[in-house]
């Protein structure tokens, strides 16, 4: 699939190929996830070596068919988001969420759209977890909706609306399910609807937050683990 | 189907170096078997030796034939420095370039964790058995500056959090006799964020 002109896209990472080339998985507007080559682009003089980093809005085109066309053109569409510390984490954290989860050329505009915005929302956070967490949550929780593997936030597996005081356990296949106060894996109402809302999560909302799409994620990506995780601890 | 032999073999071991294609790895073998024999004999024990008893220094993690390697058994250089560096070549071109006299720790790659490197694979545990000596009191991060050489320094930046030494990283930018105009845009914008007073 050739783009006929320029395109705005991130990289999500990439792979050195042969002696000064790069294979450089993008995350494009208008194509999704795209893997594309980039010929010489460790070469000193190429000037791409840069430019080719996460989190640098670029503009490319590339040529050719089939699974990985060459990157023909590549430009810088604005500053370099200087993510740091804790939030460069959680920046590394979307790349390799998206990594997993996104097939190879499927158009998904709108998750270009919510990449862009939480890597915003990363670069004017602290570096507070309490801050931090919700921004995740709710890019996982956007990302899985535009998958078509969307939460169940507002109604229980029998229909009926959340009580924001009452305990459920989430079940992959119904959503959430009524359990006993205080169950190993109770989450409270309050916390899906604030998901759902995406309202300011209390500390133990994070909490619960975090364990439920943990848990949703990890059966998504079926045993992988997620190494960014690890810099976290 | 080529007949397998020797030579083939010796072709086909001789690609594994970096940028020798089949066809320079023909020559190769052709040059040591026609024209030096010696040189290629005396290559033969090198590689042998080498692989064989090369392992990594105990406390800096380089590359050594020693269980400690010979800048670790220095006793002139000043402990109270400590470099972190992702591989054994990058110290080798700061000994050539600078005169940092202080001692070195090679991580022997950087975070990544989309390639599967997390701290564990980093030995980030010696790197905070150094630390915890407390005889660093500057630590010099000397990691990349890709996206995974920055994570790399903020995670030991954090580490080092929790000992008392101070954290410093080698400065990137606009390099030596380059015109500002052919500087790509993001190492320009760090240049100027890391912009310094003159004295």
């Amino acid at each position: 699939m050739s783009s006929a002109e320029l395109q705005p896209a991130y990289v999500l990472h990439t792979r050195r190929f042969a002696e000064n080339s790069l294979l450089v998985e993008l995350l494009t507007r208008d194509c999704g996830r795209m893997t594309v080559f980039a010929k010489g682009a460790l070469n000193s003089r190429s000037g791409r070596q840069g430019l080719l980093q996460p989190f640098t809005p670029l503009m490319a085109v590339w040529r050719g068919r089939g699974e990985t066309p060459s990157l023909h053109r590549v430009e810088p569409a604005g500053p370099a988001l200087r993510l740091e510390y804790k939030r460069l984490y959680c920046g590394l954290y979307l790349n390799e969420l998206l990594l997993h989860l996104l097939g190879r050329q499927e158009p998904q505009l709108a998750i270009f759209a919510h990449y862009t915005a939480t890597l915003s929302a990363l670069l004017e956070s602290t570096d507070q977890h309490a801050t931090l967490e919700p921004v995740l949550r709710q890019f996982e929780c956007r990302l899985l909706e535009e998958l078509g593997i969307g939460l169940h936030l507002t109604h229980d597996h029998a229909g009926q609306p959340l009580n924001a005081e009452t305990y459920y356990q989430y079940r992959i296949e119904d959503g959430p399910c009524l359990c006993e106060t205080h169950h190993p894996l109770g989450i409270q109402g309050a916390t899906f609807l604030a998901l759902a809302n995406e309202t300011i999560l209390s500390d133990q909302q994070r909490k619960e937050a975090r364990r439920l799409l943990r848990h949703v994620l990890d059966y998504y990506l079926q045993g992988r683990p997620l190494k960014s995780r690890s810099l976290f601890r | 189907m080529r007949e397998p032999s020797l030579l083939q073999d010796l072709i086909d071991s001789l690609r594994c170096l970096p940028g020798v294609g089949p066809k320079s790895a023909q020559r190769m073998a052709f040059h040591l078997l026609e024209r030096d024999r010696a040189g290629g004999e005396r290559l033969a024990l090198a590689l042998d030796k080498a692989m064989a008893r090369i392992g990594r220094c105990r406390r800096c993690r380089t590359l050594s034939e020693h269980d400690v390697c010979h800048l670790c058994r220095r006793t002139d250089r000043d402990a109270s420095f400590l470099c972190v560096v992702e591989n054994p070549s990058d110290v080798m071109v700061l000994e050539q370039a600078t005169d940092y006299r202080g001692f070195y720790f090679v991580l022997g790659g950087r975070l990544s964790p989309l390639d599967g490197i997390g701290p564990e694979e980093l030995g980030i545990d010696q790197l905070r058995e150094r630390l915890a000596e407390q005889t660093v009191s500057e630590l010099i991060l000397a990691t990349t500056t890709t996206v995974e050489g920055e994570a790399t320094a903020h995670y030991i930046r954090g580490l080092a959090d929790e000992y008392d030494c101070h954290v410093t990283r080698i400065a990137h930018g606009v390099p030596l006799g380059g015109e500002l105009e052919y500087v790509d845009s993001g190492t320009l914008a760090h240049a100027f964020a890391g912009r310094r007073q003159l004295f």
